[in-house]
């Protein structure tokens, strides 16, 4: 089992138990509030997993790593310490988001979540996911919420957590809920150590290159930035990369070599029958996260960006004709809301006969 | 066997992982996506409820670019951009839902809708 080569089993159990009753302390509750401690324990249960993490990845056996790179590189591995604080720091701010019992808190601790995750994605290298996370969750997403929380909320009249509204002091099942969230991640954790045991990387599968190939645009304005920096290299403002010559004239596909790096230029005359050279790529020319990222979405997904066009639009339609549906509540019904809100007589129930609705 | 079988360290691409395994983000997004599920299960406000969904689709999210990093495809990252579209389109509905329902009974309790499960 390889998760024992990382932490105990048990100890695991353990740790994820103890996150438990620390998430389960921290779930509002009616009388005396038992966030605090929850917090402490439920943080530490994270850190010490974490921390025997950090430790079984300090292995100065470079072996234990099965990646060849790793097993090169000099004297062991060097730690990355942004992991284990995006980590942390999501981790934490997710507890507070489904503990605390104010709402706009807990909104507000979502977008710290966000902001911890798409940190976490930056160390991944998915640097436009990372942006584009903060943009639409942090900027667009949770400005929303925060909209709607503001205006379906009363505004309490002191700061105390009792003028909450009932539905926000009170866990709904918490024990049952909790026992069952962490029994699941403890499964999850298992399965994550032992379900998959090796995936090998097959480096080959990285076509940077092959990808560059398709963008000869883009090799030919970076060859036009290498010569305005240095006349000796790139290509001259006359030439532009060469197309294979067919039967009806040079329009077959451009001439580029992903394998050697090179393309053919031509010089530009009308005639087309400019004199040829083979022209190597700067050898800094990589393809950039947002190019891959657009490359892969439309060569391989084209009809689900329509999808997603179609689905944003149906939402956009049904978010309209939703919000702007007026709903008047005749007299009785407010009289029954108002004695169910101050808690005399059962009128609840009923305020829900006699509504009007117009549209 | 070694569960650091599943290093993430990929030589310089760009940059290198430097002891960070995909396991540790597969925990990471585990742990998230429990706690949303908890959430999500717990609370009683209609708004965190969803909120609570928000958080697993960033759990899932941070499972999907680890592998993607991982096997060095962009296809991780561009299922995560449908994520966002859908969670985007999910907000707006839930939303104004939402607020229809507050309208109704002055109230975000998702208990006192308990009378749809009919």
């Amino acid at each position: 089992m390889q998760l024992d080569s990382v932490i105990s089993p048990f100890i695991l159990y353990g740790l994820i138990a103890l996150g438990g009753v620390g998430v389960l302390l921290a779930l509002p509750r009616e009388r005396f509030s038992l966030a605090l401690p929850g917090y402490i324990v439920g943080s530490a249960a994270g850190g010490v997993i974490l921390l025997f993490l950090f430790f079984a990845s300090q292995d100065p056996d470079p072996a234990a790593f099965a990646g060849p790179e790793v097993a090169d590189a000099p004297l062991g591995v060097i730690p990355n310490p942004y992991f284990y604080a995006f980590a942390l720091l999501g981790l934490a701010a997710a507890m507070r988001v489904i503990t605390h019992p104010k709402p706009v808190y807990s909104a507000l601790y979502f977008i710290l979540t966000i902001l911890a995750t798409s940190g976490l994605f930056l160390i991944l290298s998915a640097e436009f996911m990372a942006f584009a996370l903060i943009i639409i969750y942090a900027g667009a997403i949770l400005i929303t919420y925060l909209f709607v929380i503001m205006l379906a909320t009363q505004a309490p009249q002191e700061e105390l957590v009792e003028n909450q509204p009932e539905y926000d002091r009170l866990a709904r099942e918490p024990v049952a809920a909790t026992a069952a969230g962490f029994v699941l991640l403890a499964i999850l954790s298992t399965m994550l150590g032992r379900g998959v045991p090796v995936l090998t990387m097959d480096e080959s599968a990285f076509e940077g290159d092959q990808l560059l190939a398709q963008l000869p645009t883009r090799i030919e304005r970076s060859l036009r930035e290498e010569y305005a920096l240095d006349e000796g290299v790139g290509i001259r403002p006359i030439e532009r990369i060469a197309r294979e010559i067919t039967a009806t004239g040079p329009d077959g596909p451009f001439l580029v070599d992903p394998m050697t790096r090179t393309v053919v230029v031509e010089v530009v005359n009308d005639a087309g029958d400019g004199a040829r050279r083979t022209v190597a790529w700067p050898a800094d020319l990589a393809i950039t996260n947002p190019e891959g990222v657009g490359w892969e979405l439309i060569k391989a997904h084209p009809g689900a960006i329509e999808i997603a066009g179609v689905i944003l639009l149906m939402a956009m339609l049904g978010a309209t004709i939703l919000a702007r549906k007026q709903i008047q509540l005749d007299e009785d019904a407010k009289r029954d809301m108002a004695m169910a809100r101050s808690g005399i007589g059962g009128g609840g129930s009923r305020a829900g006969d006699s509504e009007e609705e117009t549209d | 066997m070694d569960v650091f079988a599943l290093s993430l360290a990929q030589a310089d691409f760009p940059q290198p992982m430097h002891a960070i395994t995909l396991y540790h983000y597969l925990l990471v997004s585990a742990v998230m996506f429990c706690l949303g599920l908890i959430g999500f299960v717990t609370r009683r406000n209609l708004i965190i409820m969803f909120l609570c969904t928000e958080m697993m689709f960033q759990a899932a999210g941070i499972a999907m670019i680890a592998f993607g990093r991982f096997y060095l495809d962009y296809t991780g990252q561009v299922f995560v951009i449908f994520v966002l579209t859908v969670a985007a389109a999910e907000a707006a509905l839930a939303l104004a839902l939402v607020v229809l329902l507050f309208r109704r009974k002055e109230s975000l309790d998702g208990t006192a809708w308990a009378v749809l499960k009919g």
